[in-house]
């Protein structure tokens, strides 16, 4: 039986997990709120630690690299003649040395839509003798490190609680389509999660804020506000809107809008600061050897840390030891100073624009790696701009959606100036001020919040309602002359409405549509995540580009019966359900008989771990 | 004593008294004495100076020869060296003062611990003894040092050798 919940950040850079306990049975000396679980992690060879995070990075070892048992783990059980795959801070630190055999952002490559996501893809710049993992394996990897960490930790305390009993809380982007959902949910499964929850992250950091207030929350919001949850991680960037309202005399909350999946997060922002100091140096960042590249990424981020906690310090110095075996010859001396940390932090990622700005397109090269589509445009505000304006609908009036109070999460947002620059910018958007619900942790909100729900859900804490955070279509091929090479024009039928529920089903109501008996079908598969007023069977004949992503195709086979011939077509309509856990599901019904046929994804099953 | 009486008298009893005649035999002919055990080659644990370097470049900054360099280049390279052999030390120990605070008043009780405490000046009489602390010491009340591989060697590594392949 579950004796606890387990709330799992399972971020872009770092992983998390809080536990708390149900409140009966044989934990009941630990009850209270979530907790941190300190995850016991190989900092260096022969050196395992507990850290409040799981760096979400995986190092693959070559033979001879290390002794192997100085990789170990408390509850690693060696392996003849093999190296273990090394998870965490070593991994990160070590593999940005040897980077063709590190693989980072996993999370990322999971919701990278032109992908076949279950591939083998990692790392992308792996030598040629190295099997390459696909982005589920490197999750489960990191899922597993997680569920080790907890039964050990379960076991010294006396618990009989292993991991697979407990319920687990695991946390999205809200930004993830139901294909990188549905890749999450089965990373999870194979980490060995049973009784599964998925939750979106900014949902996450507002039920930890929800917790944080107890019942004074509902001083702080009104009927009628619109909170903007700004979570900017790591790696990337995710805005919610999640409006308050009232039903029965009671508050009620529903997520009524998500943004596109953005590759842009505080990481890259370190990175840039190291390029700007870099390009003071004489021979900038070509002069550096790889140590001293990583220690003046280190030595920006504490910089600025130091200059945005104390407003009198003007210039924070920056001192990279020598090359090799030198520490004093070869030292370079340098400093960030205010005013080239305002000039890259706050006028490049978060510049004064116009309410209705929209982000730069195309590919910006300082920030790109190979593969991820990071975003083109650095600039925050602006990717905020063009989110509210996508979601006006969700305010009464005027062209963009109007947030009325704002809740910060991630490590970026320790800066208190950027935190002022965002709620100054939508103070000028709206026309009034926009305060900020005080955060519970910047850093770890989301693991605390997701174990915090999975309390909530138990009793009759308050929840947040929202459905499918994308609407769904698939494409419908238009008669139209054949040209050699161009595939036919494609109009989308709308199977999945966005905001629909959890656990409901809808018949679609279809055209006329016929498959053929015994040969394969396949869809193409859309989403939007801001056509609010689209519903089952809409047809659209056309649509600005960046209105629709494409999502891997979906394909299923009808199997003749003894009765139909190959090649003869079935009348069918199409079914769509959104599950429990958040994924769509959609089939075809014959309209002839009870026959239903699913549509799956078109991503290859990996080879290894099932 | 009259040793040639006593010769005269050994000669005698060695040649009419067998048993005593085996003890002289022994005692002037020893067996090989049992072999004694040597010396096992001193077991060095390094792993405080790897983990200094590791954490901190303090093995190669003490090895560097620093004369040629002007004092704010030192200065630079030695904040950061400090802070960062700080860190490494408060990691692996918690280190405190063993009294109280620099030039504050002590009693030193009879039969105080040589090893943790040490009188100097005009020492005399049999205690306790009073004066004041001149060196408020240090002490390692948790020691958490991991194994870093190598240390242990027969001769010890405190940096692997890197090779830029």
């Amino acid at each position: 039986m579950a004796e606890f919940v387990l709330g799992i950040d399972l971020g872009t850079t770092n992983s998390a997990l809080a536990y708390a306990p149900i409140g009966s049975g044989q934990s009941r000396e630990s009850a209270g709120p979530p907790r941190i679980l300190e995850i016991p992690q190989v900092v260096a060879p022969g050196d395992c630690k507990p850290l409040p995070t799981l760096p979400s990075f995986l190092y693959m070892p070559f033979a001879g690299e290390f002794e192997p048992a100085s990789l170990d783990l408390p509850w690693t059980a060696p392996v003849e003649g093999t190296l273990p795959w090394v998870v965490g801070a070593f991994a990160r630190d070590h593999g940005a040395r040897l980077p063709g055999r590190l693989v980072s952002s996993a999370k990322s490559w999971l919701s990278y839509g032109i992908l076949d996501r279950s591939a083998g893809v990692l790392p992308t710049t792996a030598p040629e003798d190295l099997a390459k993992i696909s982005p589920v394996e490197a999750s489960v990897a990191y899922l597993r490190h997680l569920r080790d960490a907890w039964n050990i930790f379960a076991a010294a305390q006396g618990w009989d609680a292993t991991f697979d009993d407990q319920e687990i809380f695991l946390t999205v982007p809200a930004s993830f389509d139901t294909v990188a959902r549905d890749l999450t949910i089965q990373a999870a499964r194979k980490a060995g999660a049973q009784h599964l929850t998925i939750l979106e992250e900014p949902q996450a950091a507002f039920y930890a804020w929800l917790a944080k207030s107890g019942e004074d929350w509902r001083k702080s919001v009104q009927v009628g506000d619109l909170v903007l949850v700004c979570d900017i991680g790591g790696g990337t960037s995710d805005f919610t809107l999640i409006a308050v309202s009232e039903e029965d005399g009671t508050l009620k909350l529903e997520r009524v809008a998500v943004g596109d999946h953005l590759l842009l997060g505080g990481d890259n922002m370190d990175l840039a600061l190291a390029y700007a100091v870099a390009g003071t140096l004489k021979t900038g960042m070509d002069g550096l050897d790889a140590n001293q590249k990583i220690a003046l990424v280190h030595g920006c981020r504490t910089a600025k840390e130091k200059l945005f906690g104390d407003p009198n310090e003007s210039r924070v110095a920056i001192t990279l030891l020598g090359k090799g075996s030198k520490v004093i010859g070869g030292s370079i001396k340098t400093a960030l100073s205010r005013e080239m940390l305002e000039q890259v932090l706050l006028d490049g990622f978060f510049p004064a624009c116009g309410a209705t700005e929209a982000p730069a397109r195309g590919r910006r090269l300082g920030l790109t790696e190979i593969g991820l589509p990071y975003a083109a445009d650095a600039g925050i505000t602006r990717h905020l701009a063009q989110f509210l304006t996508r979601h006006a609908a969700v305010s009464a009036t005027g062209t963009t959606a109007r947030p009325t109070k704002i809740l910060f999460n991630g490590g970026v947002f320790e800066a208190g100036p950027l935190r002022q620059r965002l709620s100054e910018t939508l103070r000028l958007w709206t026309g009034a001020d926009v305060p900020a619900l005080p955060s519970a942790d910047l850093h770890l909100a989301v693991a605390l919040g997701a174990a915090q729900y999975g309390l909530a859900r138990r009793g009759k804490g308050v929840r947040i309602r929202g459905g499918v955070n994308r609407s769904y279509y698939i494409g419908l091929e238009s008669p139209a002359p054949a040209v050699p090479g161009v595939r036919p024009p494609v109009k989308a039928l709308c199977v999945v409405p966005l905001g629909m529920e959890e656990g409901t089903e809808t018949d679609v109501p279809t055209p006329e549509l016929g498959l053929y008996v015994g040969e394969e079908a396949e869809f193409d598969f859309l989403a939007s995540t801001h056509r609010h007023d689209d519903v089952p069977g809409v047809i659209l004949e056309r649509w600005p580009a960046e209105e629709l992503t494409e999502l891997p195709p979906l394909r299923t086979t009808l199997e003749a019966t003894t009765s139909e011939e190959a090649g003869q077509a079935v009348p069918i309509r199409i079914v769509a359900r959104v599950t429990e856990l958040g994924t769509i599901e959609l089939a075809c019904r014959s309209r002839v008989d009870d026959r239903i046929w699913k549509l799956e994804y078109n991503v290859r099953q990996t080879e290894t771990g099932e | 004593m009259n040793r040639l009486a006593l010769a005269f008298r050994a000669f005698f009893k060695v040649l009419f008294d067998e048993a005593l005649a085996q003890g002289v035999a022994e005692a002037l002919n020893p067996p090989p004495a049992p072999p004694l055990p040597t010396p096992e080659a001193p077991k060095f644990d390094l792993r405080v100076l790897a983990l200094l370097q590791r954490d901190g470049r303090l093995i190669d900054f003490l090895m560097e020869t620093i004369d040629d360099y002007d004092d704010a280049q030192v200065g630079a390279a030695v904040r950061k060296v400090h802070a960062d052999c700080r860190k490494s030390l408060t990691d692996h120990f918690t280190i405190e003062p063993i009294g109280a605070g620099d030039g504050s008043a002590m009693k030193v009780p009879v039969g105080y611990d040589a090893a943790a405490i040490r009188l100097t000046g005009a020492v005399s009489g049999e205690g306790p003894w009073s004066g004041t602390i001149a060196h408020h010491g240090w002490h390692a009340t948790e020691v958490r040092v991991p194994d870093v591989p190598g240390a242990f060697a027969e001769v010890p590594v405190l940096q692997p050798l890197e090779v830029e392949v």
